[in-house]
């Protein structure tokens, strides 16, 4: 629990530190605040395994110091980070089918025992032809179908920082250089949104 | 999706994941036509399309992963099943097959795993050099400066945590370097983009986001598994070399007739027990051109095509597959009931092994009766009138044996010898 509260204050401060450093981009130490902008950004990017334990707490805690840093830059752009507020999740890792790999693993294993050679010479070989092709046909199913709900889970998960990039050009006219790329990092490395409440299936 | 295909689409889409972070480098250099809404509607515009490239990359790694696992292993068990048919046998292919089996498919590396690293690095070079560029057309001595710092950096964090080692210590203190080597590179990269930007104010913004994606590139590089390069490089040559020997093998064209003249001819020298009733059929079985014939209960012969043999191991594998069918009848139609006590503590159609879920464990009674009744469901093809067994029945296939002589079967034991 100690843990948890140190990761989320830790990623909070560290976003913060990211957003106040924001703030000092126009003033004549810039590249001092560029560094700390940098420091920031690698604080921020290493805390959330951390804080991966509270995915909730960090991601509000994160967003936050983030949408503060950006009304610091200027006052429209509060409401240009909003969409990183929707919480779409990453989505999960694609898989095969658990027992045709566990088929596939015995299949190689029966047929390089050398103790399966006489065996194999029979009805064995085209058996484990057969079932290795089988148990191919469904990891290949299953994991085909996997990778491109993923693949559509990304874009989804990519489009809440794409918003906010739109919506910063729109609202904001007068946004130059180092200011401009401030708010391009401060969105950019937002971390992914917690999963949703589909975790439990 | 064929393998050429998914690879070509998964390099474009690497390509473009990297080419993204050129663009908004050049972007972002300033150009009076240029107003700063335009840049951040475009600096969107890229960035979902990355979003896009990056999605396709990674579901692309993963189809033509499967893809090369899958066929290396098709070639492993094409081979592996060759040689086991094989007619003439040379030393050294059982320690080949293992060889070809342990780098390639038995041990957790599989070929297939050096597809997503490589798509990785495709992305990560492309990337380095596409902002290289877009930075140089502005401001050359900038771009080199950083392009050197972040390739010098991440060459050597490479070399210092290359898994190189002989011994496992030097291995885990090896692996244990490459993330603070890559963070040391990313730092440097960082700290000469931040110090060119402050001789350079008016091209911070470009030299800032170009030293950024930079110092990404350098990260993700400590996270690609470089030791997939060496198992790929290893174990597809080991599964090609026995794949030519076994295409190099002559194969007898249907195994079971080479087998059946073998047999006929090994059986009066090797002096196997020849139950009475045998010998005729022995003597049936090929006439003097080899061709197969079929004795007939009257004493008349006929050319026969289907062979009337049967060449088993007395000690068959424990098939562990999913089924009790499956490890039955191998794939055989017909159903099979299974002998003697182990119907009594067997729900067939349960899983014969805890490895798969719902599985429960055969003690060793259960497996011989179940090998037994495999033996069975060979025996219940009427043309089979002759066994061949190779090695001594255990008792349960023992009382199969007995129970298919008396319907007129034979069986002729050979001695289990060494090879062949």
């Amino acid at each position: 629990m100690t843990a948890r509260a140190v990761a989320v204050v830790g990623l909070a401060a560290a976003e913060g530190a990211l957003g106040w450093t924001l703030t000092l981009v126009d003033d004549d130490t810039w590249p001092v605040a560029i560094l700390a902008l940098l420091a920031a950004v690698g604080a921020a990017a290493s805390v959330p395994r951390l804080a991966s334990a509270a995915p909730w707490s960090a991601f509000v805690a994160s967003r936050l110091a983030r949408t503060l840093g950006c009304v610091m830059i200027h006052p429209v752009l509060g409401a240009a980070v909003l969409p990183l507020w929707l919480p779409v999740a990453e989505p999960a890792e694609p898989r095969g089918d658990p027992e045709a790999a566990r088929t596939v693993r015995r299949i190689v294993r029966v047929a390089t025992d050398p103790a399966a050679r006489r065996e194999l010479q029979g009805p064995l070989g085209r058996f484990l032809l057969d079932t290795h092709e089988r148990a191919s046909t469904l990891t290949a199913e299953t994991l085909t179908r996997a990778a491109r709900r993923q693949a559509g889970g990304r874009l989804l998960h990519a489009v809440p920082v794409v918003l906010a990039l739109l919506l910063g050009a729109l609202l904001v006219d007068r946004l130059e250089g180092l200011a401009m790329i401030a708010y391009v990092v401060t969105v950019v490395t937002a971390r992914p949104a917690p999963p949703t409440v589909a975790a439990t299936d | 999706m064929s393998r050429a295909t998914g690879a070509a689409v998964g390099v474009l889409a690497a390509l473009v994941v990297g080419a993204a972070g050129g663009v908004a480098v050049a972007l972002l250099c300033p150009d009076p036509a240029r107003p700063p809404a335009a840049v951040l509607g475009w600096l969107a515009a890229v960035w979902f399309i990355r979003a896009v490239a990056v999605a396709v990359r990674d579901a692309a790694a993963v189809v033509v992963a499967r893809r090369v696992t899958y066929w290396t292993r098709r070639d492993l068990l094409d081979a592996v099943i060759g040689l086991a048919r094989a007619a003439d046998r040379r030393p050294g292919q059982a320690e080949l097959a293992y060889r070809a089996s342990g780098v390639a498919i038995r041990w957790e590396p599989k070929p297939g795993q050096v597809v997503a690293p490589a798509l990785r690095l495709i992305s990560v070079l492309a990337g380095g050099a596409s902002v290289t560029l877009a930075l140089g057309t502005v401001s050359p001595v900038d771009a080199a400066r950083l392009a050197a710092v972040a390739a010098g950096g991440a060459v050597v964090a490479a070399l210092l945590g290359a898994p190189g080692g002989r011994t496992w210590r030097a291995r885990a203190v090896r692996a244990r370097l490459s993330g603070p080597t890559h963070l040391a590179a990313a730092a440097g990269v960082a700290a000469v983009a931040v110090w060119s930007a402050g001789y350079r104010p008016e091209l911070a913004a470009p030299i800032l986001l170009a030293g950024l994606l930079l110092v990404a590139g350098v990260l993700e590089l400590s996270g690609v598994d470089v030791t997939s390069f060496g198992r790929a490089r290893r174990a597809l040559p080991a599964v090609a070399e026995l794949r030519r020997s076994a295409s190099a093998v002559t194969t007898p064209a249907p195994s079971v007739v080479a087998s059946t003249a073998a047999v006929a001819y090994l059986i009066p020298t090797v002096g196997a027990r020849v139950p009475a009733g045998g010998r005729q059929i022995i003597g049936g079985l090929a006439d003097v051109n080899g061709q197969y014939v079929r004795e007939e209960p009257d004493g008349t012969r006929r050319p026969a095509t289907a062979p009337e043999l049967l060449i088993m191991a007395a000690a068959l594998q424990r098939l562990v597959f999913a089924t009790v069918a499956e490890n039955l009848t191998l794939g055989e139609p017909g159903t099979v009931a299974l002998p003697g006590g182990a119907a009594a503590g067997l729900p067939v159609d349960r899983i014969t092994s805890t490895e798969f879920s719902g599985g429960m464990d055969v003690t060793d009674d259960q497996w011989s009766e179940m090998l037994a009744a495999r033996l069975a469901t060979r025996l219940a093809d009427p043309d089979v009138r002759l066994l061949v067994l190779v090695g001594t029945p255990d008792p349960a296939m023992g009382r199969v044996l007995d129970r298919w002589r008396l319907t007129g079967g034979t069986v002729v034991e050979l001695p289990d010898g060494d090879d062949r």
